[in-house]
């Protein structure tokens, strides 16, 4: 009960910060958006795919196939510097509120499946994956990202930004990032990390 | 030979007589174009990637070499960095999957009347387009002493497999004490952060295996692209700007300008340094191909148009990569990598009589400082109807930010490596 009262607020406050944040970043946002996109759709999808390949990467994240939401919000977050990523910040700054909404529609409307060398099935990471993690990530809906065949090392660092605050998380998912061990972090991560995204032809 | 194309005539004849009508028809309509594409760098690959995904066309790729050897990434690899990707690959497994003809020989000329390429051999191809991408060539005529001759002497490493191990021997074999000499060249070249990168990783080689040794840079430029930034993680990594700093930086108003070599002595405008491994990088032109057949003018490189990637001095020839004028563009392989992709949608626009839309022109490259540190930087440039170039937009240009936190630097070091594997390593996968 005590560690759930500790955790909660200190998500609030982490909340407050990142109002903080989103508040400054807006303001400097309503002065440098484009107001009309530069690109056709083939330019713009084009530019993705330049860096974002369905190939095994060791920490560009797979963007085919998650939610539309999702993609629109990280971009929208990029642009705003909200979630530092320099590169993913110069990029995102190229790009009007149209272009990112046809962006996100375009990769979430890409299918995949996942497959996995060694046997997942017995990945300690797996049970911690569950009890904590898989009831909002496995709907893959409503915005919340699919975590199956990321790069470890990218959801290493997006953890890392979740725990200091500075990426935005729903208090439910900031009790349990908080609640999880180094250790079972690490096993979490080397689980999800373990899958291989493939497309599905499209 | 004689006999087989005889039999293979009577068995032709044989076959299309019931159909004389018909199959002549059938193969006017579906004979494939040709495409012949000269050098399988990554502008070349990359072309023929794009292109088999698009249309069925009969492709050719003429190289000199049974693999490819990646100057991306060499600089990991000549100091054996930890976890450095591999950068020498076999084609044979890009021509199986890609379902292409190989032809592993030199292209000597262009014969534009009767569009056919002769290679060294003897043995010539047909084609309707022809895709050259050959790369770069050197220049030796601004420093006494260093010739195509005595290149192995001093190795520049900035192409092909034998002046890189060069390079590596001579770095491996240097005493203790004695600096790494790099002389970089004046634009345009290939590459244009890749001195720097080099010199970064070599300073960590030497920390480690030659405590005595730095490294140092004579340049014949005032300053060089990420300049900032370099010297930001030179500083965190090499003491650079004190008194024992592992890198030290001439530039040419410093004196870094060298006008002379010999033996193990290097004359510079600054003074004479001396040393059993010159790493001298030379002047660069296009390719020997491109110069050779009439594709370059006075400036040394390919001019072309700047929506198709055509050559503006060949007809149905196209050049893409190192060897053209790109505008604003790098030399570089993610720049090559776009410019294979505009082409070939253009490509497919000519041979399908359909508009080619415009295109996106951008670049982004990365370079590593020290192993799990590197910067980047990321342009996009435009196209105009009344502008005759591909222009930067500085506004959409960017540098990793000085004083960013320690994990940006990492990630940045990571991405690198997914973009060399994205444009080189994944070519050659099963
Ligand atoms: C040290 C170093 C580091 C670099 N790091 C990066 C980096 O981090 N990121 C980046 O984007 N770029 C980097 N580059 C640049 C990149 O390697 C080049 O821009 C890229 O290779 C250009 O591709 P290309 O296809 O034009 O030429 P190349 O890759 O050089 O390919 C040319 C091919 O043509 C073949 N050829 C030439 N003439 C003939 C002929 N007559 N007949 C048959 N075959 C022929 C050659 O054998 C070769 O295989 C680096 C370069 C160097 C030197």
């Amino acid at each position: 009960m005590r560690s759930i009262f500790i955790s909660n607020s200190v998500s609030f406050l982490l909340g407050v910060c990142s109002m903080k944040f989103l508040i400054r970043y807006s303001i400097l946002l309503l002065l440098y958006i484009l107001p009309f996109s530069l690109y056709s759709n083939e330019q713009l999808s084009a530019i993705c795919i330049s860096c974002h390949s369905s190939q095994q990467s060791s920490y560009i994240p797979n963007i085919n196939g998650q939610p539309e939401q999702y993609l629109k919000r990280a971009l929208l977050n990029f642009r705003a510097n909200i979630v530092p990523n320099t590169m993913m910040t110069r990029i995102a700054n190229r790009l009007s509120n149209e272009d990112i909404s046809w962006l996100s529609k375009y990769f979430s409307s890409k299918s995949i499946s996942f497959s996995f060398d060694r046997e997942i099935n017995d990945h300690p990471g797996l049970d911690i994956y569950n009890q904590k993690c898989a009831a909002c990530h496995q709907l893959s809906s409503a915005g919340i990202p699919i975590l199956t065949g990321l790069p470890k090392e990218y959801l290493g660092d997006a953890i890392d930004l979740f725990k200091q605050g500075r990426r935005i998380m729903p208090a439910s998912m900031g009790y349990y990032i908080s609640n999880m061990s180094e250790q079972e972090t690490k096993l979490v991560i080397d689980y999800l990390s373990g899958f291989k995204v493939v497309p599905n032809g499209n | 030979m004689a006999i087989n194309n005889n039999k293979r005539t009577f068995i032709k004849a044989l076959l299309s007589m019931p159909l004389i009508g018909g199959g002549l028809y059938f193969g006017l309509k579906f004979s494939r174009p040709k495409i012949v594409v000269v050098g399988g760098g990554c502008a070349g690959l990359e072309f023929i990637e794009s292109i088999i995904d698009k249309i069925d066309v009969d492709i050719t790729l003429i190289e000199e070499k049974p693999a490819y050897h990646s100057c991306f990434m060499s600089n990991a690899a000549l100091v054996e960095m930890k976890e450095h990707p591999k950068i020498k690959f076999d084609y044979q497994t890009f021509i199986k999957r890609a379902g292409i003809r190989f032809i592993q020989d030199k292209a000597l000329s262009i014969d534009s009347n009767t569009k056919r390429i002769i290679c060294a051999s003897g043995e010539y191809v047909e084609y309707d387009y022809l895709i050259t991408a050959p790369g770069i060539g050197f220049i030796y005529d601004n420093v006494e002493g260093v010739s195509e001759n005595n290149t192995l002497s001093y190795p520049h490493g900035w192409k092909g497999e034998q002046s890189f191990l060069a390079l590596k021997d001579k770095l491996q074999q240097l005493p203790d004490g004695q600096p790494f000499i790099i002389i970089a060249p004046d634009k345009i070249y290939k590459c244009p952060p890749g001195p720097y990168e080099r010199a970064g990783l070599v300073a960590d080689y030497l920390r480690h295996h030659k405590p005595n040794s730095y490294v140092l840079i004579l340049d014949s430029k005032s300053s060089f692209t990420k300049q900032d930034a370099f010297v930001e993680g030179w500083k965190k990594h090499y003491q650079f700007g004190t008194q024992n700093s592992l890198i030290k930086y001439l530039s040419k108003e410093a004196g870094g300008q060298v006008t002379r070599i010999k033996g193990n002595k290097v004359f510079a405008k600054a003074g004479t340094f001396e040393s059993e491994c010159i790493n001298f990088i030379p002047r660069q032109r296009a390719g020997d191909f491109a110069l050779n057949n009439g594709l370059t003018n006075a400036s040394g490189w390919c001019p072309i148009n700047f929506d198709t990637m055509a050559s503006t001095l060949l007809p149905n020839t196209y050049v893409l990569g190192d060897a053209a004028i790109a505008g604003d563009m790098p030399k570089s392989a993610f720049s090559a990598a776009n410019q294979a992709r505009i082409c070939a949608n253009a490509v497919v626009a000519e041979i399908t009589k359909t508009t080619l839309k415009p295109s996106v022109y951008h670049n982004v490259c990365y370079s590593l400082i020290a192993p799990n540190y590197g910067i980047s930087i990321s342009a996009a440039y435009k196209r105009d109807y009344d502008d005759p170039w591909i222009r930067l937009i500085p506004e959409q240009t960017g540098i990793t930010p000085l004083q960013s936190e320690p994990w940006i630097y990492r990630a940045e070091s990571r991405q690198a490596l997914d973009t060399f594997n994205r444009i080189i390593a994944s070519k050659f996968n099963k």
